[in-house]
């Protein structure tokens, strides 16, 4: 194809299959773009190689159908005193391949039976010889005023496909508001048009509707009432609207016409589709920029109780510990309670009688179960979607697609089972392990012992470790009775270094921590996939914005290539 | 306004504020309502109708003379044209001045059976012209009975009908006449039933009516013809009082079920239902995960705490040995000491407790429960977001919240131990009487008895007494000698600590039993408990109450007197 149309129509194509490819919101309304886009390439493509495509446009009763038939010369679309009859487009034509396919997008019927009502939906054909079917063919329309909001529709959409235009209006309609858009648009896209005043019995108001029609060219035709009394010069006759017609053939809109024409429907979709679209995608991305930044909260759970006991045995286990101080501190700590345990003690074990716990049931304050991590997790989890739903509920768009998506939003929550499913893997580790070392000896201990072995009289040692402390004690303090207070320090450091190695030997208490970490660690990368999969959602619901840019890059070169363009070149 | 309309209207604010939703259309300010709170007295027919459907006509060939300018094209009627008597000239006038200033015409005439009914000539309402429609507008809001005026050509218009479908809402069905003018050009034959009928079918589908109402089929042009002299008649008479009141009692029971089919509309037993379902859930959910920390680690310690008991047993022993003289000044010096080796033996103080003491040991076994709060409601607000709104402010889902929640429930439950103690107190430090004598006797008794009285007496009784002066002076001698005093304040001392334990472990023992048989009757932790939980959920509630006494008033109107007698009336 050449230039420019070649180009112009090239353009359409490339934002046709733009449109196509859009996904998220704006679906709906790039439909009907597409339609308007399919009347655009008929007008540069298409139209030149058919007949005129004349639409009637009217109110209900102002007698579309009627005129037609007298254009024709016989009933070809049925006309009716009762109100809103017409319920489809139908075409007159001279044979039925005049009517170029696809046109309006809607399938073509030729009807058998005559004269016809029309359907919604479709575009029902007569074929009818006449002089005007010879140069153009008409297309009757359903109402554009009457309270069939269905009409409206198909009547305006024939307006959007037509290649002329003949305005009808009955004296009681001409001054309604529906069809003045209309009048200003033919004129704008240099669309041929023709104005009849229909049941006229007042020549007065054939001048009043030149006078509202002043900027058009008037091509005013009028129809007395049947009844009336009213002479219409020949001028204004419909015969000559039928020899008008019939030398219309030729009638086509300017370049420039058809021009405005796709650049309004350009504006339109910068307008209905581009701005929403963008507005959308503006919101999405401060939702998305927003939760990225949205920190989730640390797992603040902590196993400790579970280990808990096995870091005392543990601990009572260690050669380091029987060694070390910490026993005689904790030895001397629970005296005074012993003592004043002692006399219920023993009168107790007098009678027989079952004997108290040693320990206060006030001061016990290991519980018995250690709390439900997994629920707890589970919780966090359940927070943290619960705050984004929140983020996203305090704008408008986040709440219209959570109302329309419902069922996608949900989908997208992370199961609680997930995040409590961390919990237990790692729990039922550090359980595994801790049987495992339940009966066993801490590492201090096992060194110690390794290296008892080969000295002589090992066992014995060992044994005799326990009393460390004590005979250390008792050193320091005949030591001190001869020496002067150097003991003090001996005894200072012989604590120090045992308590350090002690706590610092102590493989539970590490591992604990390891747990606690690798639950922290995990339960983020979970929150942060949770935020990820928001992000995913709210992105399948805003247009990307590729394609947006990808469709406004088409439109606007498109506008560009019209604004240079002065003539339609050769085809 | 009746009583019923203000009570209706206040419903249907509330329920407005309750549901959060858009008012009904008839409360918006702008709406075409009929004004029913009428005081003139006087009443409006007017003619409504589109451009040149033949208002002015009809006016002129109802009234029998020509008061209305009739015309064929152009802009046509643009004020309003009022005929009515003489007699209420004056007051028609002031009220057209207020309502639409300097946009009308009074015509006067003298008949007697017109004296009450004004007839208006009106602009169309379906013209390029907004001013017609906007005059129209301000006169429907006080005509009692419109009389619709549609063309064979433009009865199906759409303007027409939604205008007709808002101004029914405020007024009856019944007050309203449908012409179908123009008939006398239709030529067809039966076109005039036809269209009657067509015309009818289509009121009856926009007023929602169960049959089509009567349509009057007139021809001004033939005044002779058709409906014409049945309605002429009919107009030519004015309606009776109490005919217009029953009309105007009608058109405000239609506004009545206007604004209760707007409330039947907002579906508040299906509200109600949901959010019944909703506390269901929560309770539940409540139960789930705070009923059993509450039971097990709240309340089962609180009830068989010891140091509750401790303190009892303190404050009892306290009281009661006030009581006794000498021995309180004993306690004043044996107390801190027993209080020093409790705490060394035990690590707290376990005197009487004060409020204060109270909430800080009930402290810690209530903190678990503000997580277990924040993710019940975390939970709650993930399944059912809608509870958002009843909690507005007080969001439990976050700590904060929760917090405060939680320490409610420690101040009621100390409160409660408190109260509940210090009846205990009460009751275990009841004395019976002479008691006082007898603890009299045991101090200040054996403070005589021992070093003075009990000497006397036996040197009195067991040696036989030769010269008294000489027997006192030995015996202050001996009685006042160092050693006899020591042995006296040693054995007193001796004394003095028994009583002391003796009291001491009676107080013991009286708590003891007491606890065991618990004559106040139990403290009932678990009824505060469950009245806490409750009033958690208290918001929630409180709405399903608001709505429930909305569907309430709702049912009330449905049933009352006035709307079903009109109902049947009408059926």
């Amino acid at each position: 194809m050449d230039e420019p149309v070649g180009k112009i129509l090239a353009g359409v194509d490339r934002l046709r299959a733009r449109l196509l490819n859009l996904r998220g919101g704006g679906v709906a309304i790039s439909e009907r773009i597409r339609n308007d886009l399919g009347a655009v390439v008929f007008h540069l493509r298409d139209a030149d190689r058919h007949k005129p495509m004349v639409v009637l446009l009217g109110g209900t009763g102002a007698g579309k159908s009627t005129v037609v038939n007298r254009l024709i010369g016989q009933s070809v679309t049925q006309a009716s005193m009762l109100r809103t009859f017409t319920a489809g487009p139908v075409a007159i034509c001279a044979q039925a391949s005049d009517v170029p396919t696809d046109w309006l997008a809607v399938p073509l019927v030729v009807a058998t039976d005559r004269p016809v009502r029309g359907e919604i939906g479709q575009l029902d054909c007569v074929e009818a010889d006449s002089p005007v079917t010879a140069a153009v063919t008409l297309i009757d329309t359903p109402d554009l005023d009457g309270d069939q909001p269905a009409h409206h529709a198909q009547a305006q959409n024939a307006f959007r496909w037509a290649g002329g235009v003949l305005f009808i209006v009955s004296l009681e309609k001409y001054q309604k508001p529906e069809l003045l858009p209309f009048y200003a648009l033919a004129a704008r896209y240099d669309i041929p048009a023709w104005f009849v005043m229909n049941k006229v019995d007042d020549a007065g108001a054939i001048d009043d509707y030149r006078k509202l029609l002043a900027s058009a060219e008037s091509k005013l035709f009028a129809v007395p009432r049947n009844d009336s009394v009213v002479v219409v010069g020949p001028e204004l006759s419909l015969e000559s609207l039928a020899s008008a017609l019939a030398t219309a053939g030729a009638c086509r809109p300017s370049f420039a016409g058809t021009r405005e024409r796709v650049k309004d429907v350009l504006n339109r979709i910068i307008d209905q589709m581009l701005v929403p679209l963008k507005q959308q995608m503006n919101a999405a991305e401060e939702l998305i920029a927003r939760l990225r930044v949205f920190s989730p909260p640390q797992s603040s759970i902590d196993v400790n109780p579970v280990t808990r006991q096995l870091q005392q045995r543990m601990k009572e286990r260690s050669v380091l510990y029987l060694a070390g101080p910490g026993r005689m501190i904790d030895r001397l700590r629970q005296t005074p309670q012993f003592l004043t345990k002692l006399p219920r003690f023993t009168w107790d074990r007098l009678r027989g009688a079952p004997t108290q716990p040693a320990i206060d049931q006030a001061t016990a304050a290991t519980p018995d179960t250690p709390p439900d991590f997994a629920q707890s997790l589970a919780d966090q989890l359940v927070s943290v979607q619960v705050r984004v739903a929140d983020i996203l509920r305090a704008t408008p768009e986040g709440k219209r697609w959570i109302e329309e998506d419902e069922a996608g939003f949900a989908a997208t929550h992370f199961a609680e089972t997930d995040a409590s499913a961390i919990a237990e893997e790692e729990v039922a580790d550090l359980k595994r392990w801790l049987e495992s070392r339940w009966n066993a000896n801490p590492w201090d201990t096992r060194l110690v012992k390794k290296f008892i072995k080969f000295l002589p009289g090992g066992d014995k040692l060992a044994r005799w470790s326990e009393a460390a402390p004590y005979l250390l004690a008792a050193v320091v303090a005949t030591h001190h009775a001869m020496f002067g207070h150097i003991d003090l320090m001996i005894l200072g450091g012989y604590s120090l270094t045992v308590w350090l190695t002690e706590k610092i030997s102590n493989e539970v208490v590490s591992r604990t921590r390891q747990t606690n970490r690798r639950i922290t660690e995990r339960f983020g990368e979970l929150a942060q996939a949770q935020i990820n999969r928001y992000i995913g959602w709210i992105e399948s619901h805003s247009a990307s914005k590729r394609d947006i840019d990808a469709i406004e890059e088409a439109v606007r070169s498109l506008i560009l290539i019209l604004e240079h363009t002065r003539d339609r070149g050769a085809l | 306004m009746s009583e019923t309309s203000k009570e209706l209207r206040q419903l249907v604010r509330d329920v407005v504020q309750e549901l959060a939703v858009e008012p009904p259309s008839l409360l918006d300010p702008n709406a075409v309502a009929l004004r029913t709170d009428d005081p003139a007295d006087f009443y409006f027919v007017g003619l409504i109708g589109g451009k040149d459907v033949g208002k002015s006509s009809m006016v002129n060939a109802l009234v029998g003379q020509s008061i209305a300018g009739v015309s064929g094209f152009g802009e046509g009627t643009k004020s309003i044209t009022a005929y009515a008597h003489r007699d209420v000239a004056v007051d028609l006038r002031a009220r057209l001045e207020h309502d639409i200033p300097g946009q009308y015409a009074i015509v006067t005439h003298d008949q007697p059976t017109l004296r009450r009914q004004v007839l208006l000539d009106l602009p169309d309402i379906d013209s390029r012209y907004e001013a017609h429609l906007a005059l129209t507008r301000k006169m429907l809001r006080e005509m009692l009975y419109p009389l619709w005026v549609q063309s064979h050509e433009k009865y199906a218009d759409v303007q027409a009908q939604a205008m007709l479908k808002e101004v029914a809402e405020a007024n009856a069905a019944d007050n309203f006449l449908f012409c179908l003018s123009k008939i006398d050009q239709l030529t067809e034959a039966n076109a005039a039933e036809l269209l009657r009928q067509d015309y009818a079918k289509r009121i009856a589908r926009v007023l929602d009516l169960p049959a089509p109402p009567r349509v009057w089929v007139i021809s001004a042009q033939k005044p002779d013809q058709f409906d014409m002299p049945q309605l002429r008649a009919m107009l030519s008479q004015q309606r009776s009082e109490q005919d217009v009141s029953r009309s105007l009692e009608q058109a405000a029971r239609q506004q009545q079920r206007t604004l209760l089919s707007w409330v039947d509309r907002q579906d508040l037993s299906g509200h109600l239902s949901r959010l019944d379902r909703l506390i269901a859930a929560a309770a539940d959910q409540l139960q789930d995960r705070i009923g059993g920390v509450l039971a097990e680690q709240v309340l089962k310690p609180l009830a068989e705490d010891p140091v509750q008991r401790a303190g009892l047993t303190c404050e009892v022993f306290d009281q009661r040995i006030n009581r006794w003289p000498i021995v309180r000044l004993l306690n004043l010096i044996l107390g801190p000491l027993v209080n020093l080796v409790e705490s060394l033996v035990r690590g707290r103080r376990l005197g009487s407790l004060t409020a204060s003491d109270r909430a800080e040991t009930v402290e810690p076994l209530v903190r678990p429960l503000t997580p277990a709060i924040q993710a019940t409601f975390v939970h709650l607000r993930h399944s059912q977001p809608e509870i958002m709104s009843a909690y507005g402010e007080n969001r439990l889902w976050e700590q904060m919240n929760a917090d405060a929640a939680v320490s409610d429930l420690r101040r009621r439950l100390a409160e409660a131990i408190s109260a509940h103690q210090q009846s205990a107190v009460k009751h275990l430090t009841r004395t019976w009487f002479g008691s006082g004598l007898l603890r009299w006797l045991a101090t200040l008794g054996a403070v005589l008895w021992f070093p003075f009285v009990q000497p006397i007496l036996n040197i009195a009784l067991v040696t036989q007494i030769k010269w008294v002066p000489i027997e006192i002076a030995k015996l202050v001698v001996q009685t006042l000698s160092g050693q006899k005093l020591l042995q006296d304040i040693a054995f007193l001392f001796l004394w003095f600590l028994l009583l002391w334990l003796w009291v001491r472990y009676r107080a013991y023992q009286r708590v003891k039993r007491y606890m065991k048989t618990d004559k106040l009757g139990r403290l009932d932790l678990s009824g505060i408990a469950d009245q806490w939980c409750n009033d958690l959920l208290r918001p929630l509630t409180q709405q399903r109450d608001q709505l429930a006494a909305l569907i309430n008033r709702a049912d009330a109107f449905r049933s009352s007197g006035e709307l079903a007698t009109v109902k049947a009336a009408k059926d």
